[in-house]
């Protein structure tokens, strides 16, 4: 077991350590969040419409397509160079490989949304520092399902002829549900009601996350055999 | 030549009992007192729903399966399994909106049943789409295995989750204690139930034998690229 975390461990270290060095992901992410939040901004005349009912949707809308960026890089990177074969020769198991990438997907995208948020705020004047904790919790358990899920289709669409064209295609489908689960949670959390209301959507939030776990866990290994 | 005389029976079976569900649900059944002729709709709409579900659970197992063995033929069975239930689901989704035209006033609402169903021919959709887009042949088998058992398994979670929220549309009459009102619309029900599955096991059969001689065409191909 021990052996497996280090494992796992490692190539989260791998992964961040890469990006620390080109910071490349980060930055492409972080830009189009800002660019899907001004466009937003633009198109919806934030001036005449309640941006409180539309802002979480919003936000998460944000978050899933700067998310996909960021999952198209964690793998067009190891198919150069054959570094995905390198990683694959590694005395690994297969799911450690996948949990490893997954951390690495969920630390950079909840750096990336952790950097919207702010500017969310400022931009479309919504307040969320009196709910930012409940804030942070919805955020990440939301972020999980889309890493676990991300991670587990990003392999395949990298192995496929389209690459990343075909990640949203097939990945959007399925997080749809938990895109709701997520945008009524933030709702809930952004009108100043207690977390405790959202009960429902987060125990579905939960769910979700633990399926998608679990198939990335069983079924990664499908993806990656060469 | 047994599962072709199977499937050929199936075929002259299929299509006039379609004909005579067809015939009961326009003409032997008794409207519906409120919602008018509008309701006769619902006899092939369900069935086709249940079928697109069946679709769904078959692809799940195909898949498990073809992972587990790496056989072809469930990856054939897969395959032929998601593109007949596509079709079906599609045909909810265009039925549905005739009725709730009738009877909501509006083609679409964003009730929970009707987003299901919608998720649902998304992810069938995805799953078309990786296959068509492809990768290479032993690859896209497995890559297509693990999307069918990721959107298999959401599918039934969305389904019950569905079920905390209200929604506007009709419960499953079908299975409740009370059944439909009138004894002949349960029995026309039933009917069309029954010539609505025949018809997808007909058309799953012979996507399947498509899918057979699709594998063997490329294995001749192959072979005969090999000798040159």
């Amino acid at each position: 077991m021990n052996a497996y975390l280090r494992g796992v461990f490692g190539v989260l270290r791998k992964d961040l350590r890469l990006e620390w060095r080109s910071r490349e992901a980060m930055t492409a992410m972080a830009f189009f969040s800002l660019l899907v939040v001004v466009l937003f901004g633009f198109s919806f005349q934030t001036e005449k419409i309640d941006v409180r009912t539309t802002a979480p949707g919003l936000l998460w809308v944000a978050f899933s397509f700067s998310g996909v960026l960021g999952l198209n890089r964690s793998f067009s990177l190891e198919r150069e160079n054959g570094a995905l074969r390198a990683l694959m020769l590694a005395p690994l198991d297969r799911s450690a490989i996948f949990v490893g990438k997954m951390l690495s997907n969920l630390v950079m995208i909840g750096l990336v949304e952790a950097l919207t948020v702010p500017l969310f705020s400022v931009l479309l004047r919504v307040p969320v520092l009196s709910c930012l904790p409940q804030l942070t919790l919805v955020t990440c358990l939301g972020t999980l399902g889309f890493a676990a899920v991300g991670t587990l289709l990003a392999g395949i669409s990298s192995g496929s002829r389209m690459r990343e064209v075909l990640l949203p295609l097939i990945l959007y489908p399925i997080w749809i549900p938990i895109l709701v689960a997520s945008v009524e949670a933030t709702g809930t959390v952004l009108s100043g009601k207690p977390l405790s209301e959202a009960g429902d959507w987060l125990t579905l939030i939960g769910v979700f996350d633990l399926v998608f776990l679990g198939v990335g866990f069983l079924f990664f290994e499908a993806v990656l055999e060469e | 030549m047994r599962a072709s005389t199977i499937s050929r029976g199936l075929d002259l079976l299929a299509l006039p009992l379609i004909a005579i569900g067809m015939a009961l649900a326009f003409l032997y059944v008794p409207g519906e007192r409120t919602m008018g002729d509008v309701q006769r709709i619902f006899y092939f709409h369900v069935p086709f729903a249940m079928s697109s579900f069946v679709g769904f659970a078959i692809v799940l197992v195909a898949s498990l399966g073809y992972l587990k063995t790496r056989r072809d033929a469930w990856d054939v069975v897969a395959e032929a399994a998601a593109e007949v239930g596509f079709l079906c689901c599609t045909i909810v989704l265009l039925t549905g909106p005739v009725w709730a035209r009738s009877a909501w006033g509006v083609w679409w609402t964003w009730d929970a049943r009707l987003t299901t169903t919608l998720i649902l021919w998304m992810v069938y959709a995805a799953y078309l789409v990786l296959r068509a887009y492809g990768a290479e042949d032993a690859k896209l088998k497995r890559y297509a295995a693990v999307l069918g058992i990721v959107g298999a398994l959401n599918v039934p979670i969305v389904y019950f989750s569905v079920k905390w929220f209200r929604t506007q549309h009709p419960s499953s009459t079908f299975f409740t204690r009370e059944g439909l009102p009138v004894p002949a619309m349960a029995f026309t029900l039933r009917f069309c139930l029954i010539a609505v599955l025949i018809l997808f096991v007909t058309l799953l059969l012979k996507r399947i034998q498509v899918g057979k001689l699709e594998a063997e065409r490329d294995q001749l191909r192959y072979e005969l690229d090999a000798r040159e």
